[in-house]
């Protein structure tokens, strides 16, 4: 499935960002969350803000604590969820995930290697702003 | 919203340069098509009742570039 780079503004002096946001939804036993998160291949985890988790009707902080750190070196903590995610629109793509929490209020999703880049097939075509997601054979 | 960014690409970019003006650094519920804006908030926690209607973005701050990454 492709799916196109989303475009946002940024300072004056640089031109405007583009953005690999893929619409996926989260699934718990009791509900689930439709978000759009950035495919991030850096990301070792993927990771999500804990607001979600109220709306998935799960604690947050009762998963297996885990440490991360970000560029500026400091160390959060979040908490990892056995939990389910499919990208939307592209069939079959469900999938049992290893998804954190973090409790950072500028952190939305990251789709990181482990519960996102394990499942699929991901090739980035920046050139022309489109970048493709399939479900791994 | 949609703009063509390249002769060989048959997709257009998602261009939210005009639909997200004013709503940096607030969480939104988009509608399916990401045409609307169906709620915005300053923290995600306010759109736990909303979520349902649409898919739930961070708008990135202006003014900001952004580098993610966690480890």
């Amino acid at each position: 499935m492709i799916i196109p780079y989303s475009k946002f503004p940024t300072e004056p002096n640089l031109p405007p960002i583009y953005m690999a946001l893929a619409d996926v939804r989260v699934y718990s036993p009791k509900s689930s969350a439709r978000l759009s998160g950035v495919v991030d291949s850096g990301a070792s985890l993927t990771l999500l803000n804990s607001g979600y988790a109220a709306k998935l009707g799960i604690q947050w902080d009762s998963g297996a604590k885990t440490t991360v750190v970000g560029i500026d070196g400091i160390e959060h903590l979040a908490y990892v969820h056995e939990l389910e995610l499919e990208v939307i629109n592209l069939k079959h793509s469900r999938r049992k995930s290893k998804i954190a929490f973090i409790d950072l209020p500028k952190v939305n999703a990251l789709l990181g290697q482990i519960g996102f880049f394990e499942h699929y097939i991901l090739r980035f075509k920046y050139y022309a702003k489109i970048f493709d997601v399939d479900v791994r054979p | 919203m949609k703009e063509r960014e390249s002769p060989d690409n048959d997709l257009p970019s998602m261009d939210f340069t005009e639909l997200l003006d004013g709503l940096s650094g607030k969480w939104v519920v988009l509608s399916e098509d990401k045409r609307k804006v169906l709620y915005s908030a300053d923290s995600l926690t306010d759109l736990v009742e909303d979520m349902d209607e649409g898919i739930v973005m961070m708008v990135p701050s202006s003014g900001t570039v952004y580098i993610p990454s966690f480890v």
